[in-house]
């Protein structure tokens, strides 16, 4: 659970004193303050400057521009990552604190959110961050040369104002001014500023002539070499000036990141095998048992990492399509349910590396309702379900029918990985009359057609925001509707009520209430089938590539670069590469190393409640 | 001693017998092949089985896709879901084998019926059909394949559908080149004057001048046809993934480059059934030759 440390004034000027500087005088007396003097420090003081880290890109990005076609791509991710924002949220404490702000208040109305500037942020090129490249995000957001329809509603429908506070003497003061009130203004307000000096006024070929443009940045790293199709360096700002941020200590570590455009993703293990890039994230079970049959781990030269993770878990699940005149009986749902042999796959496929989701929303701490536990494989259940539904007859195939339209369904779904869990699903639900077909599609085409409604059952996992979100997946104005994300197509005036009270209502605990009802209706409508949840991140490295005592965070899901809010905890060892190298062109073998790190392990976590 | 010439003019040397014969023996296990390769309870003769192992059989005692274990009678390894790779390699070559002789069978009967109506109809149909398999010819195969395959889902009919419809061009062009030159012919000519009715000159005077075509023809259409399928299926635009296919064992391959018993016994399948077809259609192509089939008649 997030909690917000409210200082008082002392301690408040004893955080400014740390950067040498006058407490400020508050720009308004009904004002609030907050601020986080010291947020715990993730970095290892072993930690060494320097280094090349050389990693792989699965897709070669169509542009750098950060809005506008063609923007959302895998790689946006490494450009957002190395740009601040006002404040940061602690990934282990989940407190926020300043960034590019240094302290922040809530007005009454709990529409806008009031920021201090840090006074020595700076972008990349050496240029001062001040208030203007706050206000001129709006500018710049809502242009329609950006052809970006989404970020030119959300910046005047949400976001209704950006202003610069004038203050007579201390840090620069913004304040952003949101249309409605929401439980989370922090969050609906932390924002990254846009470099004005930069962009200045937009015209109207933006697109193009900003495509391959490097942007000043606020963060650790930036753009320094482009070979198109194939590579990407990034380079560590010599003299950045969040350097002396006690978070940032012993972060960001190595001097230079070069990204090599793999095409084919079943290749880079062996890239890395070959030592062209240096580590390579290995989730699936798979993957890991084949990096430890591998001769390169066997002999040393390559280590294994494991850090178990306690993070909101996407709602990966089965998606039943209720508009369906199959699934509109939910007796037929809650028997698929009792049909899917999640356990099986988990234990046999899986080698119970995942665990089995319970429900939606899991891993939100006190907004996961802890009653709602999945339907297990039961086919007596799933038998007796489908009898009452009318579903009684069987054709020589074993297959259900009901007036003469079999019990046969597709899934729909993307990624070759899935098709073995799915066979194993499809065998087993045949034997309580179910024909599972399987629908594979292209991620694209599969995500378009689903967000279309065209599937029968699909098989989705969705991204986890900082709270749960209801209203996308299930309020029924969104129902029936192409091209929405009600994509299990449920309609209930009770469920849309709850979802109403949850996103108005006035504290946490009514919020709370509100988000475990809503859990309860989805389990009890039986539209999603959970299936897994991921308990861990998992990496195959060099051995110069080291980690601190706990080498992640409790949100670490991969190898995280660049991210200010947990990554760049690494550094590369570079005394030992030579070493390394020698002994692998002499075939001399090395120590074995796989690190498994439980600090945030969820099921340690459930042994000690048990126990 | 009609038997021993047959032989003789249809399978000259011994690499062109034992092709025949050892495509004989494969259609027959993979006809059959439930007598040996099935799970119990689908077994012809109950447990009696070589492979306990039927196609969509999952075993997953050992982590997928594990490498060949005789204890377990995965004599070829198991697939990414614990499929039984021998079963499918079977299952799939049956498959494979009666989809591509149905499809050939299908383009053949089109291309005859083009190039019939090409050769006898009045000469601008001869040009409109000319100019439109000039240009049917010149679509491209896969594209349009992917854009169907974008368009309507799961439908095996239309993917067959779509292989037939492009496979009968280039064979209606040599059919109807051999029809023009039987149209002139004495005999067509001689039937012509009879008054018979241009179905009956078609079908009974015209049809036997294409035997030979068809049949030379035919082995490396199959062969062909089968190396297709497999592509297009590992391309991911072939056969629902449920069924037993060498193109989604060759896809599986590809995903699991550490998994070499996946790809291994489908290269060497595919050499197999290539060079099998290649012997025969090489056979029967010197044994319709004019010359070595009069002296057959």
């Amino acid at each position: 659970m997030r909690v917000r440390l409210e200082i008082s004034a002392c301690i408040f000027g004893s955080f400014w004193g740390a950067f040498g500087l006058a407490s400020p005088k508050p720009a308004s007396p009904k004002l609030h303050w907050q601020s986080l003097a010291s947020p715990p420090s993730l970095g290892s003081p072993k930690a060494q400057r320097g280094g090349t880290l050389r990693l792989y890109l699965p897709q070669f990005p169509l542009t750098l521009r950060q809005v506008g076609p063609d923007a959302h791509q895998s790689f946006r991710k490494v450009l957002d990552d190395n740009d601040l924002s006002l404040l940061n949220l602690h990934p282990n404490t989940g407190q926020w604190f300043g960034e590019l702000a240094t302290e922040w208040a809530i007005e009454s109305s709990g529409k806008a959110v009031h920021y201090r500037l840090h006074p020595k942020a700076r972008w990349s090129d050496g240029t001062p961050v001040t208030a203007k490249d706050y206000t001129y995000i709006l500018e710049f957001m809502r242009s329609p040369f950006l052809q970006a329809p989404w970020y030119n509603e959300y910046y005047t429908k949400t976001i209704v104002a950006i202003e610069e506070v004038k203050v007579s003497e201390g840090p620069e003061e913004i304040v952003v001014r949101l249309a409605d009130t929401t439980p989370e203004p922090l969050y609906a307000t932390n924002l990254r500023p846009i470099p004005r000096h930069f962009y200045g006024e937009l015209k109207a070929d933006f697109v193009s002539s900003f495509n391959w443009k490097i942007p000043p940045n606020t963060g650790p790293y930036q753009i320094s070499a482009i070979d198109k199709g194939r590579s990407l360096t990034l380079r560590r700002h010599p003299h950045w000036w969040a350097d002396e941020l006690t978070y940032m200590q012993h972060r960001f570590n190595v001097d230079e990141v070069v990204y090599t455009y793999i095409r084919d993703p079943n290749l880079a293990f062996e890239y890395l095998k070959a030592g062209a890039i240096d580590a390579l994230s290995i989730n699936s079970p798979e993957q890991w048992r084949a990096a430890e049959d591998d001769p390169m781990y066997q002999k040393g030269y390559l280590h294994r990492l494991q850090l178990d993770n306690d993070m909101p878990r996407g709602d990966y699940a089965l998606v039943l399509n209720s508009a369906l005149p199959i699934f509109q009986d939910p007796k037929v749902r809650e028997a698929f349910a009792y049909a899917m042999a999640v356990d099986k796959v988990i234990h046999e496929l899986l080698q119970d590396a995942y665990l089995r989701l319970e429900g939606i929303s899991q891993g939100y701490g006190a907004y996961t309702n802890p009653l709602i536990k999945a339907r297990p494989f039961d086919l007596q259940k799933a038998n007796a379900l489908l009898d009452s539904a009318g579903w009684q007859q069987r054709d020589t195939d074993g297959i259900r029918l009901k007036a003469s339209q079999r019990l046969s369904v597709p899934i729909t779904y993307s990624g070759s990985h899935q098709t073995p869990r799915l066979l194993v699903l499809a065998s087993e639900a045949k034997k309580a009359g179910i024909a599972l077909t399987l629908q594979p599609m292209e991620p694209a085409a599969a995500f378009k057609s689903i967000l279309d409604k065209q599937h029968s059952i699909a098989l989705m996992a969705w991204g986890t925001p900082y709270r749960p979100e209801y209203r996308s997946r299930f309020h029924s104005s969104l129902a029936f509707k192409a091209q929405s994300s009600n994509i299990s197509n449920t309609a209930n005036l009770r469920l849309d009520q709850l979802i109403e009270e949850y996103e108005h209502a006035g504290n946490d605990s009514v919020r709370i209430a509100k988000a475990h009802a809503i859990q309860q209706f989805v389990h009890d409508d039986g539209s999603y089938i959970p299936l897994f949840a991921v308990p861990y991140y998992r990496l195959a490295h060099a051995p110069w590539l080291q980690f601190p005592e706990v080498p992640g965070t409790k949100s670490t899901d991969d190898l995280s670069v660049f991210d200010h809010s947990s990554g760049g905890l690494f550094w590369m060892d570079t005394s030992i590469v030579a070493d390394v190298r020698s002994a692998q062109k002499r075939g001399l073998p090395l120590p074995i190393r796989t690190r498994v790190d439980h600090t945030f392990s969820v099921l340690s976590k459930a042994a000690g409640k048990a126990g | 001693m009609k038997t021993r010439r047959f032989w003789t003019i249809f399978c000259p040397q011994t690499c062109h017998r034992a092709s025949v014969v050892i495509t004989l023996l494969l259609v027959i296990l993979c006809a059959g092949a439930e007598a040996w390769i099935a799970a119990p309870e689908k077994a012809w003769f109950g447990t009696h089985t070589l492979i306990p192992w039927g196609p969509h059989e999952i075993d997953l005692q050992t982590l997928p896709p594990a490498p060949p274990d005789p204890t377990r009678q995965h004599w070829l390894g198991t697939d990414a879901a614990g499929r039984d790779v021998l079963a499918r390699l079977v299952y799939g070559l049956r498959l494979s084998f009666a989809l591509s002789l149905g499809i050939c069978l299908a383009s053949f009967m089109i291309a005859t019926l083009i190039a019939m109506l090409s050769a006898l109809a009045p000469p601008w149909v001869d040009l409109c059909t000319q100019r439109f398999i000039e240009l049917w010819s010149h679509l491209p195969f896969l594209y349009i394949l992917m854009g169907l395959s974008s368009l309507v889902r799961g439908g095996v009919g239309l993917f067959l559908g779509a292989v037939v419809a492009f496979s009968w061009t280039q064979l209606c062009l040599l059919l109807r080149a051999q029809l023009l030159v039987a149209r002139g012919s004495e005999a067509t000519l001689a039937a012509k004057l009879f008054g018979f009715s241009t179905g009956r000159i078609a079908f009974v005077h015209l049809l036997p001048y294409l035997y030979p075509l068809f049949f030379s023809l035919m082995p490396f259409s199959l062969g062909a046809t089968l190396s297709s399928l497999t592509a297009l299926d590992m391309l991911g635009f072939g056969l629902p993934i449920e069924w037993p296919s060498w193109g989604q064992l060759l896809q599986e391959g590809l995903s699991h480059p550490r998994a070499p018993w996946l790809t291994w016994p489908v290269l060497f399948g595919m050499i197999a059934i290539l060079t099998l077809t290649s012997l025969i259609g090489e056979a029967s192509r010197k044994a319709w030759h004019p010359r070595q089939a009069s002296e057959f008649r």
